[in-house]
């Protein structure tokens, strides 16, 4: 029976992907080559500005976008319900929390899974908190999230889903980063990449 | 992942072995990554104890392999919970009653077997869901609809069963069934109705059948597992028009529903509507202000007055051909305005068909607006922004559909929100899923906080036992709270229940299907009920 360390000991997924135009923790790539894809495409919700601002730095990595504001009707029916019957087309994105549960739903039955995620916290005082859920290797890109910065994080998350969505080691394992989780009242968006485990 | 109770790890071991061998290796699910997803989304007991953890999930993909699966879990006592496609939210998801039980998903039968245009039916398999329906009807140009649940991510077979509801005049889906095939605990295929009589073309046209109205056991029930259905299904109407109406006082209320009560009984209106306040659910500054205060009913009235909005409302859906709908839609306002005056009307979206879905949109009043005119959406995903989701659990009850009953409601629920130390709702509605009944319907959140989730779970039992007192009972819940509701239904010394359980022990005698669905336990696991 296939199993998720079965997929990542057998997957053609290059592990050099990382090297080539990676992300550097508090460094912008400028002369970097265009990262390779291997996003289908990155779903960003309008009504959020930091989510159009994730969409537009992934734009620059060359991973096509898909803007929804909240209703993710027309992605799964008109595409994604139709493509991951033909092929399991890695998707990621930046996106209310219940984009990303109904996606997931959704997803489960092709055999796909969240295989990374992030929650972004948007704190009374203005910061933004963050928790990654994955590898060690994704800790690390978690190290570039100051919790200072309100402004020019979601850039950033363009850059981690990319890696993750090209490095299925970064993928492993399920590790929360931060102490105490938000309050239930409190708004976050949450990054994530849902990719095929078979 | 836990193990079914009373197996030992290795005739577990040896199960899933055999179940691999039926459905292929890829498709049992046994490591806790995969399992995670059959746990419910929106469990009021996240992470504690009293989780229900399942043993795994093996998705069959035919009714053979569903028929060798049943009879390896008689073998080794596997007990299974079937699941079409898993997305019951608020009321267990696809997750079972007991630990360690398998869910037995169903999500990859989805074929739709046959569509007869003239009959207007289908019969679908378990997997099918609202979404595949709509596109398969579409794919060979049918002029008929489908009645979409919100989300429309749900089983057309599995909603039904579960005595779920939608919007058009074939709301009530457990009642559009028609004709069930069955795989029997003991591995047997058993079909109903006409189609216990083979070659019958009446399988899906009639219900009834001869003797026994078998079918309608197996809704919310464990006696057997649902393998095909027949689904009656709307033509697809000429026109599809909604108008608003609103009364403007609080005393409205009962000449109101009592009104409405009769024009459903008259087959004037025969799809779905819900009764709210405008008046109190209104975002306005001022208004919202003197909600908050709790001011006196005359002078939210008044505000009311000044801002034109009513202190009840509803919207009222009409299909049919243009003339028809007019005519309905001129008696029912001279009902409405000779019951309650100052009664106001006013018109809200027109449809004419066949549309292009691609041009229509849920407008900001209406979020239900294309399931009303068959189009499955996602739409409901989109309340609450950004806000953090944790789900929420249905507190359901019926109450038969009379002004007098709901008011009643609304003094009996309000105190015992109070009483409860909850957050009382601004206003207390009713939902007109079932004819000649209201659901009065609560949506209580959840969290991953086991401090405010052991509250909302003494705080749900307390209100099972209120509305019990008042002879409300519940047309559906969550699976930690099956055994709760089924417990109040006590009528001389649980006669009902017990003949539930004569049934159980008779037709599922080693007790492996859906242990506790309901409050049926089987035999084995009776010690389990709470």
């Amino acid at each position: 029976m296939m199993n998720r360390r079965d997929f990542l000991r057998n997957s053609a997924a290059g592990a050099a992907l990382i090297g080539v135009g990676g992300y550097v923790p508090g460094v912008t790539p400028v002369h970097a080559a265009p990262m390779h894809s291997s996003l289908d495409k990155a779903i960003y919700d309008e009504r959020f500005r930091d989510s159009v601002a994730f969409a537009r730095e992934a734009e620059t990595l060359r991973i096509p976008t898909h803007a929804i504001r909240g209703d993710i009707t027309d992605l799964w029916f008109k595409d994604l319900d139709l493509r991951w019957r033909r092929d399991r087309a890695t998707v990621a994105g930046l996106t209310t929390e219940c984009v990303m549960f109904c996606l997931e739903q959704l997803a489960w039955t092709h055999h796909m899974r969240v295989v990374y995620r992030a929650e972004h916290v948007f704190l009374p005082s203005g910061r933004v908190a963050h928790a990654f859920h994955g590898s060690e290797r994704a800790r690390a890109q978690a190290g570039a999230f100051d919790g200072n910065d309100s402004s020019g994080w979601a850039p950033r998350v363009a850059h981690v889903i990319a890696s993750v969505a090209a490095d299925p080691a970064s993928r492993r394992g399920v590790t929360s980063v931060l102490p105490a989780p938000p309050r239930d009242d409190q708004d976050l968006l949450v990054s994530w990449v849902i990719a095929s485990v078979s | 992942m836990k193990l079914p109770p009373g197996v030992s790890a290795r005739d577990f071991d040896t199960a899933v072995q055999r179940f691999q061998s039926v459905v292929g290796p890829e498709w049992v699910f046994t490591n806790d990554e995969d399992v995670h997803l059959y746990r419910d989304a929106y469990t009021p007991f996240y992470g504690e104890e009293g989780e229900i953890i399942p043993s795994g999930g093996i998705g069959p993909n035919s009714v053979e392999q569903v028929q060798e699966i049943v009879k390896i879990a008689n073998q080794y006592g596997i007990p299974l919970w079937p699941v079409s496609t898993g997305r019951n939210l608020g009321y267990g998801g696809a997750a079972p009653r007991m630990s360690g039980t398998m869910v037995l998903d169903m999500k990859r039968m989805n074929r739709v077997l046959e569509v007869n245009e003239s009959l207007a039916y289908a019969i679908v398999e378990p997997g099918v869901s609202y979404f595949d329906l709509y596109r398969h009807l579409r794919s060979i140009n049918s002029r008929l609809w489908i009645d979409s649940a919100d989300p429309g991510w749900g089983s057309v077979m599995g909603n039904a069963l579960e005595h779920g509801t939608g919007n058009t005049n074939h709301h009530d889906h457990f009642d559009s069934h028609c004709g069930m095939e069955l795989v029997l605990a003991n591995g047997e295929l058993m079909r109903t109705g006409m189609g216990a009589l083979p070659n019958s073309p009446s399988w899906a046209t009639f219900r009834y059948g001869f003797g026994p109205y078998i079918s309608a056991m197996f809704g919310q029930a464990n006696f057997a597992i649902v393998t095909k259905m027949g689904m009656w299904l709307m033509p697809e109407p000429e026109a599809a028009r909604n108008y608003l109406v609103a009364v403007p006082r609080k005393a409205d209320l009962v000449p109101f529903i009592d009104t409405l009560c009769n024009l459903v009984n008259r087959g004037i209106l025969n799809s779905t509507w819900q009764v709210a306040s405008p008046l109190l659910s209104s975002q306005a500054p001022e208004i919202a202000e003197l909600v908050r205060n709790g001011a006196p009913v005359e002078e939210l009235e008044r505000a009311g007055h000044a801002a034109n909005l009513g202190y009840w409302g509803t919207r009222l859906r009409l299909y049919g051909p243009p003339e028809i709908i007019e005519a309905e839609w001129k008696y029912i306002q001279e009902r409405l305005s000779a019951a309650v005056p100052g009664a106001m009307f006013t018109p809200g979206h027109s449809y004419e068909f066949p549309i292009d879905p691609e041009t229509v949109e849920d407008p900001p009043d209406d979020l239900f607006a294309r399931a009303s005119i068959s189009i499955p959406n996602l739409n409901i995903f989109s309340i609450g922004g950004a806000s953090r989701s944790q789900g929420h659990i249905f507190f359901s009850p019926i109450i038969p559909m009379s002004g007098r009953e709901l008011v009643k409601a609304q003094e009996v629920f309000g105190q015992a929100f109070k009483d409860l130390g909850m957050h009382p709702p601004n206003f207390i509605g009713g939902m007109a899923f079932f004819k000649r009944n209201l659901v009065v319907l609560f949506g209580l959140p959840v969290s991953k906080d086991p401090a405010a989730n052991q509250k909302l779970r003494e705080n749900f039992r307390a209100l099972v036992k209120v509305a019990a007192a008042n002879g409300w009972g519940e047309y559906r819940t969550a699976t930690a709270f099956m055994d709760d509701i089924m417990n109040v239904f006590s009528f001389n010394n649980h006669a009902l229940r017990r003949f539930h359980e004569t049934i159980k022990d008779a037709v599922d005698p080693n007790g492996i299907l859906a242990p506790g669905k309901s409050g049926i336990w089987p035999k084995r696991f009776r010690e389990s009920r709470t």
